[in-house]
């Protein structure tokens, strides 16, 4: 899973513009300056990465740090490869 | 009411990068048309297309607006950036609650929507990028101008096929004159050469398989182009109170509905549009030097324009050069006019662009229609002409300022 974590790490420096480093789970979405617009577009590359389907249920406006984003998508992976 | 000038010129077409690039090119009577590079040709049975040549977007754009911007856009917010740099206007204060941005758009984002839908139809994928519809919403070329520039006022795009920047012109002219309006940045904007708009223009059996000749006995139709043309319109006072340089004066605009047919063109729907813009102008037919024409290259449009030209202007039709710049630049559909306006400003300048590809004269069109060769005149008055489908009519009438 670590591969998973840093390809999003990744995905979320490319669109958002972020650097790589400050991309750390608890870092909060708000202060890396990553808006509900970006967070959208993340959302997209991550879906095309992995061919997951986000629901709004498991990422969206109550994501707040990186942590959750890549918990929730660590977990979906797990439960579709199950 | 006050006098509207124009004070900042922005261009992107198949002539060039730049408004001087434009204009130059009409001038030397050069083609941008080539064969189509944005869609495979093999699969077209009209290959040829006046397509935007060397641009590198992510020269002038950041990559965050690239990502949410059609190639519609891109070419608006490009050519809108000249035309406010060249004004030498910054908007702010109440400057900027007082300017309006209207544009000109046939179709919107249709590189968009025809990537986008391909990929669902076509591939079989069951989601889209998240920008599908805010890049592809006819309004967002003129959206993106109020954010790279901080403009408040008014902005939104209208829609009328060809004629679709003379009415955003004429519009924002309206607007500028009764004072409601300081400034506005206006234009016209498309960018729809895809394999779909093709395939349905190559339908309607008016596109040309090898170039665009218009007026010419062997013309065989239009041929498409893109690009967007953008200009800063001020009222008189406030451009001479600073001292700004003036392209020339919008004077008048006339607008009609032929309420006739949605393809086929009226002579009588045209003619009164030309005299509407004189009429609104207050100017005479003896003023005129100069009209660019709407001059598709159709077999239906071009002697009917010539017929209107001869019922609105009379025995001035016979006098004065009409030209068809669209022989160069191709037909740019919701951005024509704009790039009309700016090869006309050129001819109020004083050179009058020529009809290139031009061979011999055909039935029903027996003005001169400036051969291939451009010719220096000084030019008082002009007219431009936009005649859509859908029986749409618009023109502009302007005066050189001197």
């Amino acid at each position: 899973m670590a591969d998973v974590r840093s390809k999003i790490i990744q995905i979320i420096a490319t669109e958002c513009e972020v650097d790589e480093a400050l991309i750390v789970p608890e870092a909060s979405l708000d202060d890396l300056g990553i808006s509900s617009v970006d967070l959208v577009q993340v959302m997209f590359q991550i879906e095309e990465e992995f061919d997951v389907y986000l629901a709004d249920e498991e990422i969206g406006a109550d994501t707040e740090s990186v942590g959750q984003l890549l918990d929730a998508v660590e977990k979906l992976i797990k439960s579709k490869s199950a | 009411m006050h006098r509207v000038v124009i004070t900042g010129v922005g261009c992107v077409s198949a002539l060039g990068l730049t408004a001087p690039a434009h204009i130059k090119a009409t001038r030397e009577g050069v083609s941008g048309l080539a064969t189509v590079t944005a869609v495979d040709p093999a699969r077209l049975l009209c290959k040829v297309a006046g397509e935007v040549k060397g641009l590198v977007p992510a020269g002038h754009l950041d990559r965050k607006t690239l990502n949410m911007s059609d190639r519609v856009a891109v070419l608006a917010l490009i050519a809108g950036a000249e035309a406010i740099a060249d004004s030498g206007l910054s908007f702010e204060g109440e400057l900027a609650e007082l300017t309006a941005v209207i544009l000109g758009t046939g179709v919107g984002g249709m590189t968009t929507v025809d990537d986008n839908f391909y990929r669902l139809y076509g591939e079989g994928a069951t989601r889209l990028p998240p920008f599908v519809i805010p890049k592809l919403m006819a309004n967002a070329a003129a959206s993106h101008i109020t954010m790279a520039h901080g403009i408040t006022g008014p902005a939104y795009c209208i829609a009328s096929a060809c004629s679709s920047a003379n009415h955003a012109i004429g519009t924002a002219f309206g607007m500028v004159r009764s004072g409601q309006m300081r400034a506005a940045v206006t234009g016209g904007c498309e960018s729809c050469i895809t394999y779909g708009t093709m395939k349905g223009w190559e339908a309607l059996r008016v596109v040309a398989p090898d170039t665009c000749r218009p007026f010419s006995r062997d013309r065989k139709g239009m041929i498409l182009g893109e690009g967007s043309g953008i200009v800063v319109l001020e009222r008189l006072e406030d451009a001479q109170a600073r001292g700004a340089k003036i392209y020339g004066e919008i004077a008048g605009f006339g607008m009609t509905s032929d309420a006739n047919d949605l393809v086929q063109p009226s002579a009588d729907g045209a003619a009164r549009a030309i005299r509407g813009a004189l009429r609104d102008g207050g100017i005479n037919p003896d003023e005129i030097d100069y009209v660019n024409a709407h001059g598709t290259g159709t077999p239906a449009n071009d002697p009917t324009e010539t017929e209107a030209l001869k019922r609105a202007l009379g025995d001035r039709a016979y006098e004065i050069g009409i030209s068809s710049t669209k022989s160069m630049h191709g037909h740019a559909l919701g951005a024509a006019g704009a790039l009309e306006l700016i090869a006309t400003l050129g001819a109020l300048d004083g050179v009058l662009p020529p009809t290139i590809a031009f061979t011999e004269p055909g039935d029903g069109c027996d003005l001169d229609y400036i051969p291939n060769i451009a010719r220096d005149m000084p030019v008082r008055a002009a007219i431009s002409n936009s005649f859509a489908f859908g029986g749409l009519n618009a023109v502009l009438a302007l005066r050189r300022f001197s």
